[in-house]
């Protein structure tokens, strides 16, 4: 099979997956659509680590930071000013990438990268995390008095980015993720995505050939951000409650990291399974729990995650794509040779 | 000089005091980071949740089984040096050298959460503070307050410093590990066992995190969240003193320490841990090998 051909099967895939997730929610219930929703935010966050994360081999570990600056920019020019979010979600990728191309210049214009970048990430997501905590004059959205958190206020409409329901989120996440995985698609086929893998895979032989290593690891992680961003929206305007240690936590920002681990770094249909796999991990250890009565689901989960992380990196130390890949290489010339022998 | 200008600059003096006590302790949670990264090019995300790890270590020996705080944090110690050791020594030696670069990065967060989480669950959220009963009084400097359990961590703090300083820099075996970390091809061709010198350099790093929480858990409270917050720690103290520089990050923890404290009297106490992430992104910026670093990080 040429590579090619591969490409081919799964854009086909890609087509037939798209249509079958535009039927599903008629036969899902409301809560088991909120699941659905769940994975398809975790393929379009991991879709947008994996510009950076997967395809540059920068490992961030504070997509968080960026997640939050998209919800907090459009929350608070809704709230403040009377913004309607869908210019607010725009808005607030401008902000994150702005926000990235800061961090980017601090971790790439010594040519630092891989580590410090790692490190610098982690803080980057802490400082703002402390600084939403801090920001006095958010306190009076708080429905506790002197709670963290924001409740936005529901009035279905439409241009409100709100809706009755969960279908519409659905559908607009559906194509928001749809849209990742074609842009994933489109930027590892491109000049950037083609210099990102070089670098990824050695600075000095693609400076060598002419790849500006700082200008391109900026590049794309502006814009994941941007797409990270969008994704802060989007969730608040669907669970409509903004809270600074969640939107900023390492939580969620190892869920991109795990999503992408699982499905292979820089694989554009992988972060598919990687999601897949993290929500089917947590609904079956949520039931478990909820069984067994008077566990701590969340850490129980955590816990599952963290083991799976080292599981993971400790079994497949070249990533579970290119292991996968040299069992089916391994297989083919198996059956060629047999072939040959008859 | 009025009263309460008098008044006013000796809280400066027991703030900066406070933060210098705890600066040697966050120094020697930085070194730990340090050497590993030296020797192994490892940075260890998981090194925060072993210091907590110590704690509750600490904190479970002492206070459900009723050992005296010193001996169960030099138990604490033993522990954790050997489960290093052998953590290296079994686990990661080999895979390091097979593994892609951004993987053993993946592996220590995956260490961090699953550290966190298991202390959470067995230990829960409440927050706790190891008192040492003989000292359980606090010293008096004129009209300064300390809790003498801190000027005891301290000192132990102080104690490790230089015996680790002497180890790492006046012994064979201290040679060997910098060798190491300076050139490892060089230091196989000499002879170095490298695979003896990581695991010692992992169980070393591993056991200075668990002292530092031994010391921490008496100075002030803790839970199980504190692991993240202390891995950026050493990683601000490591960034600004230089990675591979004892001194370095002995200056770094000080520093941070001392502005930590400041920050935490002056504004607030979460407001406080921004100085320290400003301060890295400021060395980032301005001197990205750290104060006294010797050349460019890759």
């Amino acid at each position: 099979m040429t590579g090619r051909m591969m490409g081919r099967k799964k854009w086909a895939g890609f087509g037939a997956g798209l249509l079958a997730l535009l039927l599903l929610p008629l036969l899902l219930s409301e809560s088991h659509q909120s699941t659905v929703i769940t994975c398809l935010l975790y393929i379009y966050l991991g879709s947008a680590w994996n510009i950076i994360g997967g395809l540059g081999k920068q490992i961030s570990f504070g997509h968080a930071a960026f997640f939050g600056v998209g919800a907090y920019t459009s929350t608070i020019l809704m709230l403040e000013i009377g913004v309607s979010p869908w210019i607010g979600m725009i808005a607030g990728g401008g902000v994150a990438a702005v926000a990235a191309i800061l961090l980017g210049v601090l971790c790439f214009r010594f040519r630092l990268g891989g580590v410090y970048f790692s490190i610098a990430t982690l803080v980057f997501a802490e400082i703002f995390r402390i600084l939403a905590i801090n920001a006095e004059f958010l306190r009076k959205y708080s429905d506790v008095a002197g709670g963290l958190g924001i409740t936005i206020p529901f009035r279905s409409d439409p241009w409100n980015y709100q809706f009755a329901g969960n279908l519409p989120y659905y559908y607009i996440i559906l194509a928001l993720s749809a849209g990742a995985i074609l842009s994933g698609a489109a930027v590892r086929g491109s000049r950037l995505g083609y210099s990102l893998r070089a670098l990824g895979d050695s600075d000095e032989s693609a400076v060598a050939l002419g790849v500006h290593p700082g200008k391109v690891k900026i590049a794309a992680l502006a814009l994941s951000a941007f797409l990270v961003a969008l994704a802060g929206t989007f969730q608040f305007q669907f669970i409509r409650y903004l809270d600074p240690n969640q939107s900023f936590s390492l939580h969620l920002s190892i869920i991109m990291v795990f999503v992408c681990l699982i499905g292979g770094f820089g694989e554009t249909f992988g972060v598919v399974v990687g999601a897949i796999f993290i929500v089917v991990v947590r609904e079956t250890i949520t039931s478990l729990t909820s069984l067994m009565g008077g566990m701590n689901a969340g850490a129980v989960s955590e816990a599952i995650y963290g083991a799976c992380l080292m599981a993971v990196a400790y079994f497949f130390p070249n990533g579970i794509v290119s292991y996968a890949r040299a069992r089916i290489g391994r297989a083919k010339r198996m059956r060629i040779t047999a072939a040959g022998t008859c | 000089m009025t009263k309460l200008s008098l008044l006013f600059s000796l809280m400066t003096v027991q703030v900066v005091l406070n933060g210098i006590l705890q600066g040697l302790v966050l120094a020697l949670l930085g070194i730990g980071f340090n050497i590993i990264f030296g020797v192994m090019k490892f940075a260890n995300f998981a090194h925060g949740a072993i210091c907590v790890l110590g704690m509750y270590l600490v904190f479970l020996l002492s206070g459900r089984f009723g050992v005296p705080p010193f001996l169960a944090g030099i138990l604490v110690i033993v522990v954790l040096f050997s489960g290093g050791y052998l953590f290296e020594r079994f686990v990661l030696s080999g895979w390091m050298d097979r593994a892609d670069e951004e993987m053993p990065m993946v592996l220590s967060v995956g260490l961090l959460i699953f550290i966190e989480n298991v202390v959470l669950l067995a230990f829960g959220a409440d927050s706790h503070l190891i008192d040492v009963p003989l000292m359980k009084r606090a010293v008096v400097l004129g009209p300064m307050y300390f809790r003498s359990s801190v000027f005891v961590a301290a000192a132990a703090t102080l104690v490790v410093f230089i015996f680790g300083y002497l180890l790492l820099m006046k012994t064979r075996f201290g040679a060997r590990i910098r060798a190491v970390a300076d050139n490892k091809t060089g230091a196989r061709i000499v002879g170095i066992r490298i695979v003896r010198v990581n695991a010692m350099a992992f169980g070393i790093s591993v056991a200075f995190a668990g002292i530092a929480g031994t010391c921490l858990s008496m100075m002030e409270p803790f839970t199980p969240f504190r692991g993240l917050g202390l891995t950026l720690v050493s990683f601000v103290i490591v960034v600004i003193g230089g990675m591979g520089s004892i001194v370095g990050s002995l200056l770094g923890g000080l520093l941070v320490g001392v502005l930590n404290s400041l920050g935490q009297y002056m504004v607030s106490e979460s407001m406080s841990l921004l100085v320290g992430y400003v301060f890295l992104f400021a060395t980032l910026l301005l001197r990205p090998e750290g104060l006294l670093g010797k050349g460019k990080g890759k």
